[in-house]
């Protein structure tokens, strides 16, 4: 019997597919369901915000009794007509996957036409939006993208599911940082330097490197339809440390690299955290010193968090809570040395997994701002819901452990 | 033309098997009997009140809904035998769309248009398709709409099964104020055995049979004519039973919530009729055959 869930943190998949494809220049999404369906997806933006509206065949009760197949064609006309982009995504919600609408059929006729459409069944039964942007990535390696020439030295960065994942651009800009860094080209996709021309080099690299469970089976159809071969991290690298660890096995595996000058900018990067870490000591000292702490995040950050509080801090974990139910074959390379790890996406469950922990911090999202609260200890806002502007600064790589210390030190003072 | 509140009754029966038949001839017997009367057919096959129009078109509620936006009452309905006001909800093309939702629109629509305080009917009948294969053909009897329900079958399996099937429906909606079940109509009954296998059906889902029709060719001759019995041969013994039958419905019949079996125990009760029916050894010869 399946249970309720209560105030889950991410939409349907409908609302991660069609994230995924607003966040890459030259496709537009359509969304085939009714209007409410798209309008959920952009209040669910909150504070970030996702700066678009989307075509939307607009389904009303007509549509549902008597089929949408027609609006759906007429839609993709005039999307096409109105709006200049290169590839429209049809990405069909609930309503219209439950009466079947054919809308293969009806991307094929746009197809047999000369225009390049894709479609993809997103109904929101189908999983959360996590899930959306894994199918609307596969979907996309596997049927928009053609096999090219081998570009020395490009590597494709996927994992962080855009505007689901809290900090999702800024991770792909560290990491795109990073992999410049030991001389490297890094090809992110989503965001201002991604887009279509990105998504379709993703065939022509020379690695992919999948940084949540969440782009595993892009990175394999990547290598499957290409052989481009692919590293899978446990989620981000928070910290020099970690993030020194999975350049040095991005360096390895992409062929021409200078290593001296990559061992250099890694060092670098250790050289720059210890400086920081050295001046702040006293301060965290000061603060309570060694502390217990509970994450409750998705699989994109909590690995990467605890490492860093653990290993690089010293501090305790007293409850770690993963809240995206990741598929089940990638969470032993999410859990590598960690200790007991929670899975929960619901809300009760994950704030009495936090309340009974007596951690002394708190990571997680503003959904735990009540347990942390009722604990009386700081909360750090590190994910989706949140009220945590971040257009710049996110917390994976050498950069995005330095702002976790600034978050952790600033709000202790506060506290 | 009564000032009572109409009675709302749904009849229920696996497609094929004489549903609308026997709901236009109890529409065409109430009628004969002075009553005021709405059939509304809930099949998106849209042929349940034909018998009782000679067979002409009528416009569903659906199509009009589709190419004119609001139609009215005068633009979906027709008068038929007796009077009775008969209605198609109608439905997508086959392999589209929703029927379920359009039966839901369909009734919804009806009741916007304030159908029965204008033609204030003393019944409504609601033939509807019997699988119940999903919550759409579930609405005439969820709360508010039809006081009981009533079930055609034959004595073949899967129209045992589509009767079970609604009474799993019945029994999950009616606790909630839904409607309950009058009982069953044994139909095109022919063997010595069908009406025994019936009668054994209703008494283990905790109902009772309330008609047995016959199979008779005065309904397959009436019918090539597009009427009813009552119409066309209104003083056979065939139309007797209608009449009857529309006495019962139109009384103040007792109704129950069924006790559905669960699958095993409907073809364990399946099969033991095979056993009495056919034999045991005749279902020997049959295995050694095979």
């Amino acid at each position: 019997m399946a249970a309720h869930l209560m105030r889950p943190r991410a939409g349907c998949a409908l609302h991660g597919a069609l994230y995924a494809a607003t966040a890459i220049d030259g496709v537009t999404p359509l969304v085939h369901a009714t209007p409410g369906c798209g309008v959920q997806a952009g209040l669910w933006q909150g504070v970030g915000g996702c700066g678009a509206s989307w075509p939307t065949s607009n389904l009303s009760e007509k549509h549902i009794v008597f089929g949408g197949a027609s609006r759906l064609r007429e839609q993709i006309k005039n999307t096409r007509g109105v709006v200049s982009s290169e590839i429209t995504v049809v990405l069909t919600g609930c309503p219209a996957e439950m009466i079947g609408d054919d809308v293969e059929a009806m991307a094929q006729e746009a197809r047999d036409a000369g225009d390049e459409v894709l479609d993809l069944a997103t109904a929101g039964f189908r999983g959360s939006a996590y899930h959306g942007y894994q199918s609307f990535l596969q979907a996309a390696v596997e049927r928009t993208v053609a096999p090219g020439v081998t570009r020395a030295g490009l590597v494709n960065i996927l994992g962080p599911v855009p505007h689901q994942d809290a900090t999702w651009l800024a991770e792909i800009e560290e990491l795109s940082r990073l992999i410049a860094g030991v001389g490297l080209i890094p090809n992110p996709i989503f965001g201002p330097f991604g887009g279509l021309s990105s998504l379709r080099a993703t065939a022509q690299a020379e690695l992919s490197v999948s940084l949540s469970p969440w782009s595993g089976a892009a990175v394999r159809a990547l290598d499957d339809r290409f052989g481009i071969p692919w590293i899978e991290s446990a989620g981000l690298p928070v910290g020099a440390a970690a993030t020194g660890a999975l350049l040095e096995r991005i360096v390895a595996a992409a062929g021409e690299v200078d290593d001296a000058a990559a061992r250099l900018f890694i060092d670098r990067e250790r050289q720059r955290e210890a400086y920081f870490i050295d001046r702040l000591l006293e301060t965290l000292y000061r603060q309570g010193g060694a502390r217990s702490f509970a994450v409750a995040l998705p699989s994109l950050h909590a690995g990467g968090i605890v490492r860093f509080l653990s290993r690089t801090l010293g501090w305790s974990p007293a409850a770690i809570v993963v809240t995206d139910n990741p598929p089940a074959e990638h969470r032993s390379t999410l859990e590598d040395e960690l200790p007991l790890v929670h899975y929960s996406e619901d809300d009760d469950e994950i704030a009495a997994l936090i309340g009974s922990s007596g951690a002394e911090i708190v990571f997680g999202s503003s959904l735990e701002r009540a347990v942390a609260d009722r604990l009386a200890v700081p909360l750090i806002e590190c994910a989706a819901p949140t009220r945590r502007l971040s257009l710049t600064s996110g917390f994976g790589g050498s950069r995005g452990g330095l702002t976790l210390l600034e978050a952790i030190v600033t709000a202790s003072d506060q506290a | 033309m009564s000032t009572n509140k109409p009675k709302h009754i749904a009849i229920y029966g696996k497609g094929g098997i004489g549903k609308s038949t026997t709901t236009s001839n109890i529409s065409a017997a109430l009628a004969e009997a002075g009553h005021r009367v709405i059939q509304i057919g809930c099949d998106p096959k849209s042929d349940s009140t034909t018998i009782l129009r000679g067979g002409e078109d009528l416009p569903t509620v659906l199509d009009s809904l589709r190419d004119s936006g609001r139609p009215t009452i005068a633009d979906v309905s027709a008068i038929g035998f007796g009077g009775v006001l008969c209605i198609e909800a109608g439905g997508p093309v086959p392999g589209v769309g929703c029927a379920g939702r359009g039966i839901n629109a369909a009734v919804d629509l009806l009741h916007e248009l304030k159908l029965f305080e204008e033609f204030k009917p003393d019944y409504v009948l609601y033939d509807v398709l019997g699988d119940v294969v999903c919550g759409g053909f579930a609405v005439p009897i969820r709360n508010g709409i039809a006081e009981s329900a009533f079930v055609v079958t034959s004595s073949d399996f899967m129209a045992i099964f589509a009767a079970n099937n609604l009474f799993k429906a019945i029994s999950k909606y009616a606790p909630s104020g839904g409607a309950r079940l009058g009982g069953v109509i044994a139909n095109s009954i022919q063997t010595p055995y069908a009406s025994a296998l019936i009668d054994d059906f209703a008494s283990r889902t905790g109902t009772n049979v309330v008609g047995y029709v016959p199979r008779s060719l005065t309904v397959a001759q009436s019918e090539l004519y597009g009427q009813t019995v009552i119409e066309a041969a209104p003083t056979s013994e065939q139309a007797d039973v209608y009449r009857q039958l529309a006495r019962h419905i139109a009384g103040d019949h007792p109704v129950s919530i069924p006790k559905p079996l669960n699958a095993p125990a409907l073809k364990q009760w399946a099969k033991q009729w095979g056993d009495r029916v056919f034999g045991g050894a005749a279902e020997r010869r049959l295995v050694e055959v095979v």
